[in-house]
C-alpha cells in the first residue's frame, strides 16, 4: 500500500483580537480579603484553516485506522475563542478535519467560580477489517469446509462520537461543599462484519454486514466536602448501553452426515435449518450503577489516610444476569524524616456473579441407528447435558502493598516496593493465584529540565497463574496410534472422551517475570533533545505440568529532535522490537 | 505586600498570572485554606514583605528551589480533596514529582501557543490535537512521553489507541494524580476501565470466556502492538498458547478433486488445506470470543463454543 499525504499546508492563525489584551487592570489589593472588583470584559479568538489530502491505492485502514484519510483533498480548520464578561469566563476550542467523523470541540464556562462546566465533544473514524474468510475454502474435500461472505464488497468502519459534560457547583455560603454532575454520551455508528458458524453437515462460516448503532450514556452526580482534616467525596454513576441496530439473522445448515448425507446427527445439534432464520452476534443491553465513597484524613506527623469504598452492579438486561462488586481500599502515607517516605496500601474486592441453569435443547435423532434418541441417552457416560453456568467472574482479589522512597538529593529518588496480590476465584478451576512483586525505581532529573533519567526493575513471582487446565493432549496420550505402536484406547471414541483425556495445562501467563524499563532525555537547549529508552521483559513459566512457556520482549529505541525555527521542527527516531516466545502447540493426530 | 508590589519587580510573571485561573479565584475558595493570604501571589509564595524589602530570594517561598514535598503541600492546601485526593502514595508522588513538573501556574493562553511550537512531530502531523489544558506545561501525550519515552515506541506500532491522532490522551485511562487501582481512572479493576468505552463487552454473558472476565490484559496490550486489535500476538498463536488446535490441522488428505459451490473441482491448497483452514484465524469461526448470550450449535458442546 502506498499512501501519500500532500498539501499539508496549514494556513495559520488569523488572530482576531476582538478586544484589548486581557491583562485587565487590577485594583489595589487590600490587606484583608474583600470582594475583588470584576475585571474588565474581554474576548479573544482566532481561526485557522488549511488543506490536507490523501492519495492511496488500497484499503486505508492498514495505515490510518483512526484518521479521516479519505481519497482526495479536504479543507481542515480550527478556531478558539476565550475571554470573560465580568467574572464569567469562557474558553472554546474547536477543530475539524474535513470529514464529519473528525471533530474536536471543547468549551469551558466559569461563572463567578460558583458554577463551572466543561463540555467536550470528539468524533473519530475507526476503520474495521473485512475478513474475506477465503482461507476456509482451503480444506474442501470429502468433508467440506466452506464460507459465505454475503457482502463481499462492503467496507467496514464506524464513527465514534463522545460528548462529555462535567459541572461543579459550590455555594459561597458553604465553600467546603462542592456538588458535581456529569453526563457522557458515547455513540458508535456504522457497519461491521458479523460471523457465525454452522457445524453440520460441514463447517460453514457465514459472514454478513451488521449495522452498528450503539449508545452508552453515563449520568454522574456527587458531592465532595472538607471538614477540617477530613475530606470526603461521594459519587454515583448510572450507565446504560444499548445496541439499537437489529441483530443479523442466518438460517443454519441442515444437520447431516458430511459424507453419506444421512440425517443421523439431528440429536447433536441444538438448532438447524428447520428452525428458520435465527439471530446471531447479539449484543445485550447493559446497565451499570455504582456508588463510590472516598475519604482523606490528615493524620499526625504529616501522615495521610485514604479510604475508599465502591459498590457496583452490572446487569445484562436482556437475560437478567447481574454481577455485583464491592471494593474496599485503604492507603496510609507518611514521611519518615526529611528524606524517607513510606506508603502502605490494602485493597480487597469481592465480585459475585449470578449463576444460571442452562437447559440445552436436546432434539431426537430422526434417522440411523440412533433414531428417537437424544444425545445424552445414546451416550450415558457423557452425563447430563444441561448444566449450571457458574459465573467465572466471581472472585475475591486482595492486594497489600508497601512502598519505600528515599530521596538522597533533590529531584533524585530511589524507591523499593513490595506487592502481594491474591485472587480467589469461586468457580474457575484455578481457584487461587498469588503474586509477589518486588520493584526498584530510580529517578533523577536536573532542576532546569536539561536532562532526566528514569529506570525501573521489577520482579514478579506468581503461584498458579491463570491457566487452562487439561487443555491439550500430550505425546503420552495419543488418540491415534503412531506407526508400529499398539492401538490407542481412544480410537473410535466420542469427542468428549478425547477431551476428557487431555492432561496438559496451557497458559500465556508467567510464574516468574523480570522486567526493566529505562528512559532518558538530554535537552541542552529548548530546541534540541536526544532521548533513549529500553523496555525488556522476560516472562517464564516452568511450572506447567507438561511443558514450559516463556516470552521475552526487548525494545530499545532513541529519538533526536531539533527545532531550528519555532515553527519548524524535525524528529528522527529508531525503534527496535524483538519478541521471542516458547509454548507447547498441540495438534492431536486424529481422524475425526 | 499585595500582588502589585510583586509585579513591580516580576512584571512578566504578574501579567501572566492575571490571565491564569488562579487570578480568578473567589474569596470563598481560599478562605481558611491558604497559609498567608487569600488572594494573589502571597497565597502560594507566602508573605513577601521581607523579600520585597531586601530582594533576598531566600526570604520567599520559591517553587523552583523547594523540595517536592513542600511544593506539593502548598498546592494540596486547596487541591487536596479533589484533584489531589489520592496524590499521596501515588507513583508520581513517590518518584519525587512535584506539581510544577507538569503544571505551570503563571502561564496564560498565549504561552500555550509558545509551548505548542516546541511539541514534537506527532503534533505537527495532527494539528487538531487538543491544546494544553489544566495549566499543563505541554499538551498530552508529549508531556507524559518526555519521561515515559519507552511508551512512544509502543504507541507508534500499527495497532494502537488513537492517542497519536489526538483523539485520546494518556489521562483518558491514567489518573496521574493517583488512584486506588494502579494509576488508572477506575476505583475497580482494570477491566472496568476498559469497559467504560468498550461497554458492548461488559456482559455478563451467559457463555463466558474465562480470560475475558479474568483480565483484558491477558490478550490485549493497550499501549500498542504489531498484531491487530491490540492483541499481544497474532491469531492463531495467541489462542494456541492456551488451547490445542483442532485435530483437523493434522489431517493431510483432501488433495483430490472436489465439488465446490463455486464450481471448481480441485482443491487449490493441496494437502496444506486443512492447516490453512483450521490454523489461520480462530475467530473466523469462534467470533464471539468476548462472550455471548446465544449458544453454539453442538449439544455435547453444551453451547459453549462462542460461535454465535
Amino acid at each position: 500500500m502506498i499512501m501519500k499525504k500532500f498539501a499539508l499546508a496549514r494556513i495559520l492563525a488569523v488572530c482576531l483580537a476582538v478586544s484589548p489584551a486581557a491583562g485587565a487592570q487590577q485594583p489595589d489589593l487590600p490587606e484583608k480579603p474583600e470582594p475583588q472588583p470584576a475585571p474588565a470584559s474581554s474576548i479573544h479568538g482566532y481561526v485557522s484553516f488549511g488543506g490536507a489530502g490523501t492519495d492511496r491505492d488500497s484499503y486505508a485502514g492498514r495505515v490510518s485506522e483512526f484518521t479521516a484519510a479519505q481519497q482526495g483533498a479536504r479543507v481542515v480548520g480550527g478556531g478558539a475563542a476565550w475571554g470573560n464578561v465580568g467574572r464569567t469566563y469562557f474558553d472554546f476550542r474547536g477543530a475539524v478535519g474535513g470529514d464529519n467523523r473528525d471533530q474536536d470541540f471543547w468549551f469551558s464556562l466559569d461563572a463567578h467560580r460558583y458554577w463551572r462546566t466543561t463540555i467536550r465533544y470528539t468524533r473519530l473514524p475507526h476503520r474495521l477489517d473485512h475478513d474475506p474468510l477465503d482461507t476456509l475454502d482451503a480444506a474442501k474435500g470429502t468433508i467440506v469446509v466452506r464460507h459465505d461472505d454475503l457482502n463481499p464488497g462492503d467496507v467496514y468502519a464506524i464513527a465514534r462520537g463522545e460528548l462529555e459534560i462535567d459541572s461543579r457547583f459550590t455555594l459561597p455560603q458553604a465553600p467546603n461543599v462542592t456538588f458535581h454532575f456529569g453526563f457522557r454520551d458515547e455513540r458508535r455508528d456504522g457497519h461491521t462484519q458479523a460471523r457465525t458458524l454452522s457445524k453440520c453437515a460441514n463447517c460453514h462460516a457465514t459472514a454478513q454486514t451488521r449495522g452498528v448503532d450503539q449508545v452508552t450514556q453515563d449520568f454522574k452526580a456527587g458531592v465532595s466536602a472538607k471538614f477540617g482534616r477530613l475530606a470526603v467525596e461521594y459519587s454515583y454513576l448510572n450507565r446504560g448501553f444499548r445496541e439499537r441496530a437489529p441483530d443479523p439473522t442466518v438460517v443454519y445448515d441442515l444437520a447431516m452426515h458430511p459424507a453419506t448425507q444421512a440425517r443421523i446427527f439431528d440429536n447433536r445439534i441444538q438448532y438447524q435449518l428447520a428452525d428458520g432464520p435465527l439471530p446471531f452476534n447479539h449484543i445485550p443491553e447493559v446497565r451499570k450503577a455504582s456508588h463510590s465513597v472516598r475519604a482523606r484524613l490528615e493524620m499526625p506527623r504529616e501522615g495521610l489516610l485514604n479510604l475508599s469504598f465502591v459498590r457496583a452492579t452490572a446487569e445484562n438486561e436482556d437475560i437478567g444476569l447481574d454481577v455485583d462488586s464491592m471494593v474496599w481500599s485503604a492507603r496510609y502515607s507518611m514521611p519518615l524524616g526529611k528524606r524517607f517516605f513510606l506508603t502502605a496500601r490494602f485493597r480487597q474486592m469481592q465480585i459475585q456473579g449470578d449463576n444460571l441453569f442452562i437447559d440445552v435443547v436436546e432434539p431426537l435423532a430422526i434417522a440411523g441407528p440412533q433414531v428417537g434418541q437424544p444425545y445424552a441417552q445414546l451416550y450415558p457416560t457423557y452425563g447430563p447435558v444441561d448444566w449450571l453456568r457458574e459465573s467465572e467472574e466471581s472472585r475475591r482479589p486482595t492486594t497489600a502493598e508497601f512502598d519505600f522512597a528515599y530521596r538522597p538529593a533533590r529531584r533524585t529518588t530511589l524507591r523499593a516496593g513490595y506487592v502481594f496480590e491474591q485472587v480467589k476465584r469461586d468457580h474457575f478451576e484455578v481457584y487461587e493465584t498469588t503474586k509477589n512483586v518486588l520493584r526498584l525505581n530510580f529517578t533523577t532529573r536536573s532542576a532546569n529540565r536539561k536532562w532526566w533519567l528514569r529506570t525501573k526493575y521489577q520482579f514478579e513471582d506468581i503461584n498458579d497463574p491463570f491457566t487452562n487446565l487439561n487443555a491439550a493432549f500430550t505425546p503420552v496420550i495419543q488418540p491415534f496410534p503412531s506407526p508400529g505402536s499398539p492401538p490407542s484406547p481412544l480410537l473410535g471414541t466420542q469427542y468428549y472422551t478425547l477431551y476428557r483425556a487431555r492432561q496438559a495445562d496451557l497458559t500465556n501467563q508467567p510464574t516468574r517475570v523480570h522486567s526493566w524499563e529505562y528512559s532518558s532525555t538530554w535537552s541542552p537547549t529548548p530546541r534540541f533533545s536526544l532521548s533513549s529508552h529500553l523496555r525488556w521483559r522476560q516472562n517464564t513459566n516452568d511450572n506447567l505440568n507438561m511443558s514450559d512457556w516463556d516470552n521475552t520482549t526487548l525494545s530499545p529505541g532513541g529519538e533526536i529532535w531539533y527545532a531550528p525555527h519555532p515553527k519548524f521542527s524535525v524528529m528522527a527516531g529508531y525503534y527496535y522490537l524483538r519478541g521471542e516466545g516458547k509454548t507447547l502447540f498441540v495438534i492431536p493426530v486424529f481422524d475425526g | 505586600v499585595g500582588t502589585e508590589t510583586c509585579s513591580a519587580c516580576h512584571a512578566e510573571l504578574g501579567a501572566q498570572f492575571q490571565q491564569s485561573v488562579h487570578a480568578r479565584l473567589a474569596e470563598f475558595e481560599t478562605r481558611n485554606r491558604t497559609r498567608h493570604a487569600t488572594h494573589g501571589c502571597e497565597s502560594c509564595h507566602g508573605l513577601g514583605s521581607k523579600h520585597a524589602e531586601t530582594g533576598d530570594v531566600a526570604l520567599i517561598f520559591s517553587f523552583k528551589k523547594e523540595e517536592a514535598r513542600e511544593i506539593n503541600s502548598t498546592c494540596l492546601t486547596c487541591h487536596g480533596e479533589k484533584t489531589g485526593h489520592d496524590w499521596a502514595g501515588s507513583d508520581h508522588a513517590l518518584n519525587g514529582m512535584n506539581c510544577v513538573d507538569c503544571h505551570r501556574i503563571h502561564q496564560s493562553r498565549r504561552t500555550f501557543a509558545g509551548a505548542d511550537k516546541e511539541l514534537g512531530v506527532m503534533r505537527a502531523l495532527h494539528g487538531n490535537a487538543p491544546p494544553p489544558k489544566n495549566s499543563l506545561i505541554k499538551a498530552e501525550p508529549q508531556l507524559c512521553l518526555e519521561c515515559h519515552r519507552e511508551k512512544t515506541a509502543q504507541m507508534l506500532l500499527t495497532s494502537h489507541h488513537p492517542v497519536r491522532e489526538g483523539k485520546m490522551q494518556c489521562s483518558s485511562c491514567h489518573q496521574v494524580h493517583g488512584s486506588p487501582e494502579r494509576q488508572l481512572r477506575t476505583e475497580e479493576r482494570a477491566n472496568d476501565l476498559c469497559l467504560q468505552c468498550h461497554t458492548a463487552k461488559q456482559g455478563p454473558f451467559v457463555f463466558e470466556h474465562p480470560p475475558v472476565v479474568d483480565n483484558c490484559l491477558t490478550c490485549h496490550e493497550p499501549h500498542g502492538t504489531i498484531a491487530n486489535n491490540l492483541l499481544r500476538q497474532n491469531e492463531p498463536f495467541l489462542c494456541l498458547q492456551c488451547h490445542e488446535a483442532h485435530f483437523h490441522v493434522g489431517r493431510s488428505g483432501a488433495t483430490g478433486p472436489v465439488s465446490l459451490p463455486s464450481g471448481g473441482s480441485t482443491n487449490p491448497y493441496g494437502e496444506k488445506g486443512w492447516r490453512t483452514a483450521f490454523g489461520t484465524k480462530c475467530s473466523e469461526c469462534h467470533s464471539q470470543v468476548h462472550g455471548t448470550d446465544l449458544p453454539g450449535q453442538s449439544v455435547p458442546g453444551r453451547g459453549r463454543s462462542l460461535i454465535r
